[in-house]
């Protein structure tokens, strides 16, 4: 009887836990969406695939610097809390990272920040991580196709927005000169 | 299988009493019986395979018509159907294997494709070795709940992945080291299957799997100085060899001693690696050097290594003659020895050639004593690719790889002739 009890504990919690992590995953996110500030990341798409996930665009950005006083405290590859704030064009810029979290504000997002030195500054240097943006498996080619030519226009603009809310982060979409990708390929 | 006529023929003749007549009857009966069931389990594995893999499939094609809160809602259906299959094979079928497996196999997939789609829909970035290495942890309790030797197949394989990739990302970080964690936690369900299941194809396979997973990974999971970890990987083939041929391991069924076959083949690989001259250039370490990295991680595990397939070659060949020993298992304390000795010699990978041609010729040996066309061929295989690789060692002076040749070959006629005698000799003291 015991034994069998045993057993019946460790299926519930196996089945508890198998609900929770992804749970867990959606709960985090949704939160993020409903309460976090949106910023825009200037982006360059191109595409790959994941073998279990299906095909994404991976982004690339520009890497944001920022200056700090007390660069010798940091290690290598850190996690730190980095604030954001639009600039006056209207995209993500860094206002500031910490090694805990701010009070202050909300629209931080924990990152990882590596060194950067030369014989002007010292700064930290952060890869903004949103990289992957997932889409239906036929359409994840001809969204970089698109991007190529947006990209050959110079006046055309490519970014993603991105939601923060205290150290979390979601990638909401991606926009070519203000329309979303999707709507752009449909429209061609 | 035997037939009623060809029992009841022996009884007759008196061969057999009608009671032994009934008891064998009755064991190849019982056999027939399992078979069936051994082709369902089979097919039933098979089929959640394919289906789980239909599932993840489908997820992975992202579908852009489909509202978020659809997609998270669709997500789960899988998981919660593969957790009502797995509760009722646990409380109602965990006499039938197939059931055991082919729903844990089922739930498996079903949560590997629920945490796709939500990294998915979220466009959750984490890398593909932290997504696995979580997917299979989920699962681990099939393995201990309904005793799925699928999923724990699956579970060594995926632990094995991460510890391949991770190393690559996050070299000397600590959650490289999450790996031995991983690998402890699947031996229990190893050593059951050893203890209640000793001839079971499952066993079989782990046999080849978890030393296989550790042969790969512990390596990259450290970061280390590369003579260390050559030494590391020739005592660990070493052991392995070893736990093959202790007798906790003979009474196996086994066709072929998956543990013996690793340990051999491994150790021959690895020291026609080392009969590079080049290799030891790059790798020898100045004395004081060495020294100072005898204080690594690398060489605290092959020092372990070492030690633990020294006990082994003395809790297997304890009383017995020294002549006695398996000519493999001889390589690696000379390999420990050569590698904290490589500075005084100037030509170490000569005496690793030596020692693989006396490998050979061993081997050879013990085909022709044994009779074995196996072992023989073996020996002969292991003669070839020594000779090969030294055929178009451009390193080596065609002079001096001639004389060698010849010496070889002249030994060969030596030993062949020597054999033959030897043979003829013993037929006609037979006769």
């Amino acid at each position: 009887m015991n034994k069998k009890l045993l057993i019946l504990v460790g299926f519930v919690l196996m089945v508890l836990f198998q609900l929770y992590a992804p749970a867990k995953m959606i709960w985090d996110r949704e939160n993020v969406i409903k309460k976090g500030t949106e910023f825009h990341f200037l982006t360059r798409p191109v595409d790959p695939n994941d073998p279990f996930r299906g095909k994404y665009i991976t982004l690339s950005y520009a890497p944001q610097h920022f200056p700090v006083s007390d660069f010798e405290e940091w290690s290598y590859r850190q996690k730190a809390y980095v604030t954001f704030d639009n600039d006056e064009n209207g995209f993500a810029q860094i206002i500031g990272i910490s090694k805990t979290a701010p009070t202050n504000t909300k629209n931080y997002a924990r990152m990882e920040v590596r060194k950067r030195s030369n014989k002007d500054n010292q700064s930290l240097t952060v890869y903004p991580p949103f990289t992957r943006f997932y889409m239906e498996e036929s359409k994840a080619y001809p969204a970089e196709k698109a991007y190529n030519k947006s990209a050959r226009d110079s006046s055309s603009q490519t970014y993603a927005v991105v939601s923060i809310y205290e150290g979390v982060y979601v990638l909401k979409d991606v926009f070519i000169d203000g329309v979303p990708i999707g709507d752009v390929l449909r429209e061609q | 299988m035997k037939t009623n006529n060809d029992f009841s023929e022996l009884v007759e003749a008196g061969i057999i009493d009608a009671d032994t007549a009934d008891k064998i009857e009755g064991f190849y009966q019982k056999k027939a019986d399992a078979a069936p069931n051994r082709l369902f389990l089979v097919f039933a594995i098979l089929g959640a395979l394919l289906v789980g893999l239909g599932i993840i499939l489908i997820v992975a094609h992202n579908w852009d018509n489909m509202s978020r809160s659809i997609k998270t809602t669709l997500s789960f259906i899988p998981v919660i159907i593969g957790q009502i299959a797995c509760g009722y094979a646990l409380f109602k079928r965990m006499e039938s294997p197939a059931w055991r497996e082919g729903s844990a196999l089922f739930l498996f997939f079903a949560v590997g494709a629920c945490i796709s789609l939500v990294s998915q829909i979220y466009h959750i970035e984490g890398n593909t070795a932290v997504f696995v290495v979580s997917w299979v942890v989920l699962c681990l309790p099939l393995v201990y709940l309904l005793r799925s030797s699928a999923v724990a197949l699956l579970y060594i394989l995926g632990i094995t992945f991460y510890a391949l990739t991770i190393q690559r990302e996050a070299i000397g970080h600590w959650s490289t080291h999450y790996y031995w964690l991983l690998f402890l936690l699947i031996l229990p369900h190893y050593y059951f299957l050893y203890k209640n299941h000793p001839n079971g194809n499952t066993l079989n396979i782990l046999h080849l799997f978890v030393p296989l997973s550790f042969l790969c990974t512990w390596s990259f999971v450290l970061e280390a100085q590369e003579i260390f970890i050559l030494s590391g990987f020739a005592s660990l083939l070493g052991v392995i060899y070893l736990i093959g041929h202790a007798d906790f391991f003979k009474p196996q069924k086994a066709n072929i001693n998956v543990y013996i076959g690793i340990g051999s083949v491994g150790t021959v690989i690895l020291l026609l690696i080392c009969s590079y001259s080049d290799i030891w250039k790059e790798l020898s370490l100045k004395e004081g050097v060495f020294a100072d990295q005898m204080m690594s991680w690398s060489y605290v595990f092959t020092l372990g290594f070492t030690l633990l397939g020294i006990f082994l070659l003395y809790h297997n060949y304890k009383g017995k003659s020294l002549s006695s020993i398996k000519p493999v298992a001889w390589v690696f304390p000379l390999f420990f020895a050569l590698i904290h000795l490589h500075f005084v010699f100037s030509h170490p990978a000569i005496i690793i050639n030596l020692l693989l041609l006396a490998l050979g010729v061993l081997t050879i040996r013990e085909g022709a004593l044994k009779n074995h066309l196996g072992i023989l061929n073996y020996g002969l295989l292991i003669i070839t690719c020594l000779i090969t690789i030294r055929f178009f060692d451009t390193k080596i002076s065609f002079v001096w790889r001639g004389v060698i040749f010849l010496v070889i070959g002249a030994g060969f006629f030596l030993l062949n002739n020597w054999m033959l005698r030897r043979r003829k000799n013993l037929s006609n003291l037979e006769s």
